[in-house]
């Protein structure tokens, strides 16, 4: 059936040298192709007229794409517009209610999900799913199994110190940072040897440097000649990395064009990239909203410190919030961002200094004292409960003794905030998009009544246009008297609204001052990586691993 | 299977092999010594281990906790038993016999229970043991609630039975050792850690669960005919009683699952710590085991074994990580875990 199949397949590629064979076909047939493939390891995907329904609800319709062999290419669109679906219908993960998928002459909409690998398609996570029992090796080395034939262990070295995993090799895995973390779910779906490689919004929560690594990582893997199919959010990866973007929304292709065509397509600006007003400049909002110096201190940290077991996570911090203000902390992952929330609110235990809230010393405050106090956490990941409704959740979010006219109050407070709560009061809080999630996740938090609203990483994962629509509610949630703590990863967002801003590297404060000095390139590195550390990175960093000959054609040759 | 060109832990298995075959052939060789008392407490023994080690491999090292051993020694125990009073095939027969019924019901079974993960497959298999019992208390070719006697003149006893009995613990412990250090070993692992991001690796995540429930079904189907040779008589109330599920969890558990020689501690512990020592006592005993379990599972999740080796320090253990001793090490030396 495949063969038949297969020689009524559009070839899309050209140029491509691929003799793939059908799945279930011998060992040794693949084995030839990947020596015969050389250079140009890719291979073309074909999606055709591909649909997907979840009981009611169309998640993709009639989507086209072809990706020639060796090409780079980004889907990009607002939260649910089916970008992730069309990855997982790749990958095998759904199986598609219409249309059909080939990679070269193979098709693959009815192969289960490890059939998919073995062909040649690896997807790399937007939230790394790493087997935490095992070391970072031997991670790798189940990915290297996929391929026939496995990957030698020369191979495993090649890609563990192409994604500067080298030295970590005999880690436990669930040991590594965020974005040690990324590498390893890379390094393991560059393991199973892919012809095609989808990235899912890795670049997401990634900042600085990290970004740089990440897009170079991702442009070493395009330059071997392997397929890149990336859904991503931020639009330098996008700019930097592909030739081509295709648009969706509502599960329907909208545009599809070069980086600069699509970035100047109003409809396109309309539904996903938003007003691109991503520097208004602080004063503009402190205009309006003007800060005494004298207002009250709603929230002070001094000199603290915390951590876990041995290790701290934030050191010597102070900061002072008044009433009205919004306060941003920025900071690279891993440099303290979310011990510093955890410790406000008393998730995590403060070792030295104190912490003073509404004129009250809450050092030693249990969690839910805080909160009654009038201090609202929104925490990072949203943390709805997606099988209740939008109204259930935010019920959630009001002390449990207020009477109910109050609590309605609250939520048609919350309601005129963000009206799509409103219309979508009744709705399961998980069948709506991110954005609205996260909304949501705001929402419930305001329903404390908070005097000061902690906010982390709320922008996270969100489209451009989401983002714009969050941060104008902040705007007015702050122009009611609320102080926020805002926690973010978007630097430019985050520092055009907030009235001051605090740096954290490594668990300690960099800067602290005003937003508009840290707007510059440099300064931000400066702050966020330090100029001494900067420089013992570049001299550490292994030598760029050669586009030519393909890194893992050596490990071929061993095998023949 | 193929051997594969990954490198596998084959050479770090060598050691650990040796010694296997060192111990089973002195085991062997040991049968004239031992007296009768010896001899029946080692039958007992060994069949916990073999039971132990079998569930070691299906919940430890590939995720599936299982609650069903009961049913597959109970196939195994009937099968051997069937075989004797109605056939006059050699004991021997009878033997394998109970091994290929286990794996058959265990294939069987795979088509509704893999389809089951977590407590969802706890529940299942714990379904399938007591489905068993009642059809055997209520099949009267089998001896009904009353059971079988087997013809003592035609099976194994005294020592004969000892070497069986260390062969077929030898057999679970040999298969433990290759889960332990190949590649697919290493693939059973992922998919309990895993299981879509397995499959995304190209890890075929039913099968492994299939080649994982069906040799230790058939294993704990062997350690099933063992206990019909010793204890002679069989019934639904004995081998297919859901104790011997219990147990195999609780000497897993309590020595350490997925490591080799966690279950072989939760051996000695269980039975000497609790059912000897408390033989007079039943209900205490019931009580004190549950403790401990709670206890284990609350402070020491890894097992008692995992706990000694880092107290002890283990020199030839720094191996595979497991996740209690997951903590950031110095980039250039190897995390000192124990896991043998």
């Amino acid at each position: 059936m495949n063969r038949l199949d297969a020689e009524t397949t559009p070839h899309a590629g050209g140029g491509d040298a691929d003799v793939s064979s059908p799945p279930g076909a011998e060992p040794r047939t693949a084995a030839s192709s990947a020596t015969l493939r050389g250079t140009s390891p890719g291979a073309p995907l074909q999606v055709r007229g591909l649909a997907k329904r979840f009981g009611g609800v169309t998640a993709l319709d009639g989507v086209d794409l072809s990706v020639a062999s060796g090409e780079a290419v980004a889907v990009i669109g607002p939260n649910g517009a089916g970008k992730s679906t069309l990855l997982k219908l790749i990958s095998g993960v759904h199986r598609p209610t219409e249309g059909e998928v080939w990679l070269g002459k193979q098709r693959l909409d009815r192969m289960p999900v490890h059939r998919i690998t073995r062909t040649g398609v690896a997807l790399a996570h937007q939230v790394p799913r790493p087997f935490h029992g095992l070391t970072v090796r031997d991670n790798v080395r189940i990915g290297a199994m996929a391929g026939r034939p496995h990957l030698h262990s020369d191979g495993i070295d090649e890609i563990l110190a192409q994604c500067r995993l080298d030295i970590k090799a005999s880690r436990p895995a669930d040991s590594l940072r965020v974005l040690d973390l990324k590498r390893l779910e890379v390094a393991r779906a560059l393991a199973t040897r892919p012809r095609l490689l989808m990235f899912d919004e890795v670049a997401a929560g990634l900042v600085g440097r990290e970004l740089d690594e990440a897009i170079d990582l991702i442009r070493q893997v395009h330059a071997q000649g392997i397929t890149v199919l990336l859904v991503e959010h931020i639009e330098r990866v996008v700019r930097e990395l592909v030739d081509r973007v295709l648009v969706l929304n509502w599960g329907r292709p909208m545009a599809e064009g070069a980086p600069a065509e699509i970035a100047a397509n109003e409809e396109v600006r309309a539904v996903y990239l938003g007003d691109g007003d991503e520097t208004r400049t602080p004063a503009a909002r402190r205009a309006a909203t003007p800060t005494a110096s004298d207002a009250a201190v709603v929230l002070a940290l001094e000199s603290v410190s915390a951590g876990y077991g041995d290790m701290l996570a934030l050191r010597d911090f102070s900061v002072r919030v008044q009433a009205g203000q919004i306060v941003t902390v920025l900071g690279a992952n891993g440099a303290g961002k979310s011990t510093l929330c955890a410790t406000i609110m008393g998730a995590v235990e403060a070792r030295s200094g104190s912490v003073h809230a509404l004129g009250q010393d809450i050092t030693g405050m249990a969690t839910h004292h805080r909160a009654r106090l009038g201090i609202a956490h929104c925490q990072e990941g949203r943390r709805i409960f997606t099988g209740l409704t939008v109204a259930e959740n935010l019920m959630l979010g009001a002390p449990l003794a207020l009477a109910r006219d109050e609590v309605r109050g609250r939520m048609e407070r919350v309601h005129a905030i963000f009206p799509v709560l409103a219309e979508r009061a009744d709705q399961p809080a998980g069948t709506m998009s991110g954005g609205q999630q996260q909304m949501l996740a705001v929402g419930r938090a305001l329903m404390a009544d908070p005097q000061v609203l902690i906010c982390d990483e709320i922008s996270l994962g969100l489209a451009p246009v989401a983002i714009d629509a969050l941060y104008r509610a902040l705007a007015e949630i702050n122009s009611q008297g609320v102080a926020i703590v805002l926690v973010e990863q978007n630097v430019k967002r985050a520092l055009g609204i907030a009235d001051h801003a605090v740096v954290l590297s490594r668990g300690r404060v960099s800067y602290s001052g005003s937003p508009e000095a840290l707007l510059s390139d440099q300064a931000l590195d400066a702050a966020y990586f330090g100029t001494a550390d900067a420089a013992s990175a570049a001299g550490s960093s292994p030598p760029p691993v050669p586009s030519a000959p393909h890194p893992l054609s050596a490990s071929e040759g061993d095998l023949s | 299977m193929k051997t594969p060109s990954v490198p596998t832990g084959a050479s770090k298995a060598l050691w650990p092999a040796a010694s296997l075959a060192a111990l089973t052939v002195a085991a062997f060789a040991l049968a004239p010594a031992l007296s009768l008392g010896q001899l029946d407490l080692s039958v007992t023994l060994l069949t916990y281990l073999t039971i132990a080690q079998a569930w070691n491999v299906l919940a430890g090292f590939s995720g599936q906790i299982s609650l069903g051993a009961a049913a597959f020694m109970a196939t195994g125990g009937y099968t051997t038993a069937l075989t004797l009073v109605h056939t006059g095939l050699p004991w021997p027969v009878a033997f394998l016999g109970a091994g290929v019924g286990a794996a058959l019901l265990a294939l069987l079974l795979a088509v509704p229970l893999l389809r089951l993960r977590g407590d969802y497959f706890a529940v299942g298999t714990l379904a399938v043991s007591i489905a068993i019992q009642a059809l055997l208390s209520n099949w009267n070719w089998a001896g009904g609630a009353s059971g079988l006697t087997l013809p003592t003149e035609r099976i194994p006893s005294g020592g004969n039975l000892y070497q069986i009995a260390v062969l077929v613990a030898a057999l679970a412990m040999a298969l433990t050792l290759y889960v332990r250090h190949s590649a697919f070993g290493l693939r059973l692992t992922a998919v309990r850690d895993n299981e879509p991001a397995a499959a995304g690796l190209g890890v075929s995540v039913y099968w492994h669960r299939l080649a994982a429930l069906v040799p230790t079904s058939a294993l704990t189907g062997l350690a099933g005919a063992v206990i019909a040779f010793q204890f002679v008589v069989i019934s639904p109330d004995g081998v297919a009683s859901v104790n011997w599920s219990l147990n195999a969890v609780l000497m897993s558990v309590v020595g350490g699952a997925g490591t080799v020689l966690g279950p072989v501690v939760g051996v000695g512990v269980v039975y000497y710590g609790l059912t000897r020592l408390l033989q007079d006592q039943q209900t205490l005993s019931l009580v004190i085991e549950g403790l401990l379990l709670v206890l284990i599972v609350r402070f020491a999740p890894q097992g008692v074994w995992p706990l000694v080796c880092r107290a002890v320090r283990f020199p030839a253990a720094r191996r595979r990580v497991s996740p209690a001793t997951a903590e950031t090490g110095s980039d250039s030396s190897p995390q000192r875990v124990c896991q043998p």
